[in-house]
């Protein structure tokens, strides 16, 4: 790999990685397979492996509650300070307050790393990803714009891709202001504007980045950065988490 | 707007949220109606298509497979059809009316053991229909549920997305083995094969919780389900399910449903955030001492069938 334009691409890897630090490793020269129809293939079935959906900052243990690092690039959410009031009641209530403890959709990009499986399927028009959470679904529609008179705001936004070389780039808008960005209180308004990031950094692992964008609950945009994991085992399928059915079931009990 | 997944007792329940949860986004309702097999009765539709099929050379994908892409309307519309009753029901206050999906027993009946029947009846005065509680629809029913339907295609896997409730299905195309036997889904766990031009599906590890209509018929979670899909022309899919469960039915028998293509090609399927609008009609439910139908088990079918003799 010598080419100029690999020479250039970890150039700039290495410079955004010094900018970074260091443990926020950029995507390695890796050339993702294709699709039948020529696009980077995203597909299998993926899952996070870190505590992000616990807490997406840095937090030390609880019971029941693992350690873990940040999954947010220098660990430091700007929250406007009422918007750090309101995370912080948020966070007193949150084993009845967070939407995850009510079984509703959990928005973007909190599903990304909830601790279920979810399956990418690519089309040339479209690209679906699968959650077994509440069977969420997420359509990330190709090389087409946000509507621009949305009849209703969305639980998981509206999803807009593109590719950039290798790399899905996902703008999603159009969000409720009903969903947590984890289980610690963390939240947005319905100005959130979200950019993701998908790119295969080998055969097992995609790089997900994210950027917030929120002007109502944070003083500037902020990142969140983690690998996603290929789930290996043999005849591995996305299954069901019909968390309300078992919500009601104990109502009944 | 009536559009209700629930009759009897609990009907005028849903009547205020009806509209809110069942809405369907009309755009999305045409279907190209030109088709080697415009009669849209099942029995009709069915023996057409069987004989259209042995002359139809569908599109193909780069595998050679046929392409069962798209974007696919019942022509039922919205709810309707076998989704109210699989038998031939007229139209009333509360449905919309239509032949019989039953092609096989060719009487059109659901062939339910008398003990299994009398049940069934019981069901919707006492209990909400599943989709009520946003819950998913089972395998065959989430096929006839009303709204569009969307299926991606890949090499492994066939995705059926459904407007309602956001459902959707993922099915293995690899006719991999089903999961272990304690593992227990409302949609079942499927896996495809290809036998021709026809796509050949089978879903076991059922839970046995769904109902197959609005009348209170139901299976257990022994049930089998077997559907073949194939192309009757490039705007016309058939689609048919075979149930088996000795538990609840004298004999397997076969429903077929017509699906049309969508007049949208580039129809983008909105979400329908469903159980998070739906806290009022829970509570009110609840409240009304109406419960989600709890199934009854294959062993509890077998215990129903003894007394029954």
């Amino acid at each position: 790999m010598s080419s100029p334009a690999a020479l250039a691409a970890s150039v700039v890897a290495a410079m955004l990685c010094a900018c970074a630090g260091a443990a926020q490793e950029r995507p390695r020269a890796y050339s993702a397979p294709r699709t039948a129809h020529g696009h980077p293939d995203l597909q299998g079935i993926w899952q996070a492996m870190n505590t992000a959906v616990w807490d997406i900052e840095d937090h030390a243990a609880q019971l029941g509650i693992p350690a873990g690092a940040s999954v947010v690039v220098d660990n430091e959410i700007p929250y406007r300070p009422s918007a750090a009031a309101r995370r912080d009641e948020n966070r007193r209530n949150r084993l009845t307050a967070d939407p995850e403890a009510n079984c509703k959709m959990v928005g973007v990009p909190r599903i990304t790393y909830m601790p279920y499986p979810f399956q990418i399927v690519q089309t040339p028009r479209q690209i679906t990803i699968l959650s077994e959470y509440v069977h969420t679904v997420r359509n990330i529609f190709l090389d087409s714009p946000h509507p621009e008179d949305p009849v209703q705001r969305l639980w998981m936004g509206d999803s807009r891709g593109r590719w950039e070389g290798d790399t899905l780039v996902v703008d999603v808008v159009n969000f409720t202001d009903q969903t947590w960005l984890d289980r610690s209180g963390n939240f947005h308004s319905e100005a959130l504007h979200v950019v993701e990031r998908y790119t295969r950094t080998g055969m097992d692992h995609l790089l997900y980045e994210v950027t917030i964008e929120d002007p109502e609950v944070f003083t500037e945009p902020w990142q969140m950065r983690m690998p996603l994991y290929r789930r290996l085992e043999d005849g591995i399928r996305i299954l069901e988490y019909e968390c309300y059915g078992y919500l009601e079931a104990g109502r009944d009990g | 707007m009536n559009e209700l997944c629930v009759t009897g007792t609990a009907a005028f329940l849903a009547v205020s949220a009806g509209s809110m949860l069942w809405a369907s986004p009309s755009a999305a309702q045409g279907w190209v109606e030109e088709s080697a097999c415009p009669g849209n009765a099942p029995a009709v539709f069915h023996d057409c298509a069987l004989e259209a099929a042995q002359a139809f050379d569908p599109l193909r994908t780069a595998e050679g497979r046929p392409n069962l892409e798209g974007t696919w309307i019942l022509p039922g519309g919205q709810i309707g059809g076998a989704l109210e009753d699989l038998e031939e029901h007229p139209q009333t206050l509360d449905d919309l009316g239509a032949p019989t999906a039953v092609v096989d027993p060719p009487d059109g009946k659901v062939p339910m053991q008398a003990w299994a029947d009398a049940r069934r009846r019981e069901h919707p005065q006492r209990h909400f229909h599943h989709n009520a509680a946003c819950l998913l629809s089972g395998v065959p029913n989430t096929m006839y549920h009303g709204g569009p339907r969307q299926f991606l295609q890949t090499p492994d896997y066939l995705v059926i997305l459904t407007y309602n409730s956001h459902a959707y299905r993922i099915i293995p195309l690899d006719d991999r083995p089903p999961p272990g036997e304690k593992i227990r889904l409302w949609n079942g766990a499927s896996s495809g094969h290809w036998e021709g031009n026809t796509l050949v599906i089978e879903t076991t590890n059922q839970n046995g919780l769904p109902w197959l209509d609005q009348r209170g018929r139901f299976y257990t979670e022994e049930a089998r389900v077997v559907e073949r899909l194939w192309l009757v022309d490039h705007n016309t899919l058939h689609y048919q399910a075979t149930l088996e469960d000795p538990n609840v039915f004298t004999q397997p028998f076969t429903i077929a449903v017509p699906y049309r293509r969508s007049t949208e090609e580039r129809y983008e399927l909105e979400e329908l955030a469903c159980y998070e609008n739906n806290e009022a009609l829970m509570a009110v439910s609840r409240a009304a001492g109406i419960a989600i139908f709890p199934g009854i088990s294959a062993a509890e079918a077998r215990e129903a069938q003894r007394a029954d003799r």
